[in-house]
């Protein structure tokens, strides 16, 4: 069995060659891309926790340091080792407290709603890219105290920075590597609109730390704004895209819910679980590393497969098996572990919440067909659909 | 008792039926098909007032399927909810003024005085098929600056909307030509609004093309939209307004004579037939949040009807509803309607069914029916007459 992450065979559906990888090959070599691919939860989970010789350095391999980056001269919290990921997470927590994402919680379901009734307007819509993509940018756009009249930039300026993250900006057309220079350009000016006149929002926590407390640069302050919004738009569309899938593709488990939507919390565990929106990351070794015998060599680049980890069966009983009642599901490792488990978890939960909330009870009056249904192959490390058509029916 | 407003024996007369849902079940879960029918003026009052509760978007697909005339790039604003609503519904206020509405009146008569032209030679005619069917179609032309030379093409597609609309009934090769109908319908609106957008002229389309609001306009698609949205809407309801009110006359003959002595009364008329027998019964909405209504549960996905007749019969509201009485004045009466959808060509509708029924009573004092047949077209939503034949003495 060849194992290549970028084959789209693989891509269209990895998880035999998980299964494979975790019971032959726990340390698998892919010699034509020189990565060490990790697949079983218990590896995963310490080779995560072992930040002193495994590092973030190098996490957007497609990514250069040039004009074209969009986080600018600073890099992405993500990857930074400690102590300046430490600083930085600490000064980003403060900006994300649960009473923040709270107080979000009327607006995220006032959007799913609003989206929802636009999309059903249409009589024939897609449930991507006119539900579950707008949701998260116009709740980080809230979040970041983006004005409702640029929210259609913002959209637009988030595609880019996905497809700056999945390639290499170089090879992007001018379009894009001008959306690039615009988002800087907004958020620059956004940032020293803040500086000027503080408000209750994100960036200008995030400016106050910088300016007052000297504890974050102003390159710093830009990258944290601009990440957010990558790191918090497509992964959670993935998320509702795929847990609307599994549910409308198990109709028992659909009917458990909708009999009690109190489950709905759990159904989005296991949907983080069964098909996890982030399916890998990268990882690179600061000295060698042996596990199971084998010995990664200092500088070599790892992939973590948390879409693997999350089907062990060391770890999930019937990994295959979508269960909403799964009483372990929680344990999955979607948003990752330890220092960089992900910062916009409980908003991805909130707004993957109220999107199944809104979308459930209709869920009878929508018509769909899976041969209609396109995934997103911009990159290896992401599973989501790109499209998934849906027609509201009448009587 | 069992109501269904599909069933012919409810259809024949539904108002016995909606007094027994008021009283006995006002939120009532119709068999068989898993809506709920909501019977009393307060509790439709509640659905019209909350729009983002009682959702609109299921209307066109609920009534009209493939044979739906809208895009997904411009749904009409009949059929979405705020705030996409409210900005259509915004821009097209800025077109459709009352002045425009006004400046109608004297092609009205016009055109009245010409269809009531064969009545006067033949000694009979059928006041629903030749007048009150292509009266507003002809009304809707004038408003939208078709030419006289595109009239026929139009009155057919005019005929194809109605259709679609009750698309229940079409089958096979018919809904592929209607469809094929509704597409060319739009390309010509098309073709018409980018002549307006190089030189604009005094009709509602144009004005449509060139209204804005904040720096916002409607897309070219919006305004083909709203274009076919005025006739869809506008063309079968001001029809059976006309019809519903001449039968409720010629079934209380002391106020038929009443009008035809003072032909002032006749918006007076118009106003109690809209209660009386309201030419739009009900349209579906679909619950977006769990709602409690009388008493009753309706979580979100759950379809229910608004029987705006229903309300408009409510003894809670009106006194003695089911009498007839053009004295009445039925302030409150929801037959066009209540907040943010309330009916755009409510005043377009009066003037157009007054100057019909003044024009026909005064220049026919005579009138009587040639029997007492009564066929009623054949959609649960709207409620007239298919023909309504008269001798004019």
């Amino acid at each position: 069995m060849n194992y290549n992450p970028l084959l789209p065979e693989v891509m269209e559906n990895p998880y035999p060659y998980y299964a494979y990888l975790r019971s032959h090959a726990p340390v698998y070599k892919v010699e034509q891309l020189n990565w060490w691919a990790i697949s079983r939860y218990d590896d995963i989970l310490a080779v995560v926790k072992d930040y002193q010789r495994i590092s973030n350095a190098n996490y957007f391999p497609g990514l250069s340091a040039d004009t074209f980056n969009p986080m600018g001269e600073a890099p992405a919290i993500v990857e930074l080792d400690p102590p300046d990921h430490t600083r930085i997470r600490k000064l980003a927590n403060r900006a994300f407290t649960p009473r923040i994402v709270a107080s979000l919680e009327p607006r995220v379901r006032a959007i799913a709603q609003e989206l929802l009734s636009q999309a059903f307007a249409k009589g024939t819509f897609d449930l991507i890219g006119d539900f579950a993509i707008p949701l998260p940018v116009w709740v980080i756009a809230e979040l970041l105290g983006i004005e409702p009249e640029r929210r259609d930039d913002f959209k637009r300026w988030a595609d880019t920075f996905s497809h700056a993250i999945g390639g290499k900006t170089a090879d992007m057309d001018p379009h894009q590597q001008q959306d690039l220079l615009e988002y800087r350009a907004y958020f620059e000016d956004v940032i020293e609109r803040r500086r000027k006149e503080p408000q209750a929002d994100l960036i200008s926590a995030l400016v106050k730390a910088q300016e007052e407390e000297q504890r974050l640069t102003a390159a710093e302050v830009f990258s944290l704004a601009v990440f957010l919004l990558l790191a918090g738009s497509e992964t959670t569309t993935n998320l509702i895209g795929n847990a609307v899938l599994a549910l409308l593709k198990h109709p028992e488990e659909l009917a458990k819910v909708r009999a009690n939507p109190g489950l709905l919390p759990n159904t989005i565990e296991e949907a983080l679980r069964y098909d996890s929106p982030v399916s890998s990351e990268f990882r690179q070794m600061k000295e060698d590393v042996t596990i199971h015998g084998t010995t990664i060599p200092a500088g070599a680049k790892m992939l973590v497969l948390y879409g693997s980890a999350n089907r062990d069966e060391a770890k999930f009983v019937e990994p295959q098996r979508f269960n909403v009642t799964r009483s372990n599901a929680q344990e999955n490792l979607a948003f990752g572990y330890g220092i960089h488990f992900c910062l916009g978890a409980p908003l991805a939960r909130r707004e993957a919440l109220a999107a199944l909330e809104a979308l459930l009870p209709h869920l009878p009056h929508l018509s769909w067909q899976e041969s209609q249904l396109t995934r997103n192959t911009l990159s290896h490390q992401v599973s989501g659909l790109a499209s998934f058509p849906m027609a509201l029916r009448g009587f | 008792m069992e109501y269904n407003p599909f069933f012919p024996e409810v259809r024949e007369n539904p108002y016995p039926y909606y007094a027994y849902l008021r009283q006995h079940a006002p939120v009532y879960q119709i068999e068989g098909m898993g809506f709920w029918a909501i019977s009393r003026y307060d509790d439709v009052l509640f659905a019209l007032k909350n729009p983002q509760i009682f959702s609109s978007t299921i209307l066109v697909s609920a009534m009209m399927g493939d044979l739906n005339p809208f895009t997904p790039e411009a749904p009409s604003m009949f059929c979405s909810d705020p705030p996409y609503h409210t900005r259509q519904r915004k821009l097209v206020n800025r077109a459709f003024t009352p002045r425009r509405i006004a400046s109608l009146e004297t092609q009205l008569r016009d055109r009245v005085a010409q269809l009531l032209e064969r009545a006067a030679t033949q000694g009979e005619f059928d006041v629903v098929r030749d007048l009150a069917v292509p009266l507003p179609v002809m009304a809707i032309a004038d408003l939208l600056g078709i030419p006289s030379e595109r009239y026929q093409e139009f009155k057919l597609w005019a005929d194809d909307i109605v259709k679609a609309m009750n698309g229940t009934e079409v089958q096979g090769e018919e809904r592929v030509r209607i469809r094929r109908s509704l597409d060319d319908f739009r390309n010509y609106f098309r073709t018409e609004s980018e002549k307006y957008r190089r030189e604009p002229k005094d009709t509602l389309l144009s004005d449509l093309v060139r209204a804005e609001e904040e720096n916002q306009t409607l897309t070219p698609e919006e305004v083909v939209t709203m274009a076919v949205l005025v006739l869809a809407a506008g063309s079968e309801t001001t029809t059976n307004l006309l019809g519903n009110a001449m039968l409720a006359l010629f079934k209380h003959p002391e106020q038929l004579q009443q009008v035809q002595a003072n032909p002032a009364l006749v918006p007076g008329v118009l106003e109690e037939t809209l209660r009386y027998d309201a030419p739009v019964q009900l349209f579906p909405r679909l619950v977006m949040q769990d709602v409690q209504v009388a008493g009753t549960n309706l979580p979100a996905g759950t379809v229910v009807l608004v029987m705006y007749a229903s309300a408009n019969h409510d003894e809670r509201k009106f006194p003695e509803p089911h009498r007839f009485d053009i004295g009445r004045n039925p302030e409150g009466h929801l037959a066009f309607g209540f907040g943010v959808h309330f009916c755009l060509g409510s005043q377009l509708a009066r003037l157009e069914a007054k100057i019909a029924l003044e024009t026909l009573l005064t220049r026919f004092p005579r009138l009587a029916r040639k029997d007492e047949k009564v066929i009623r077209i054949e959609t649960p939503f709207l409620r007239g007459l298919k023909t309504l034949p008269l001798m004019v003495g």
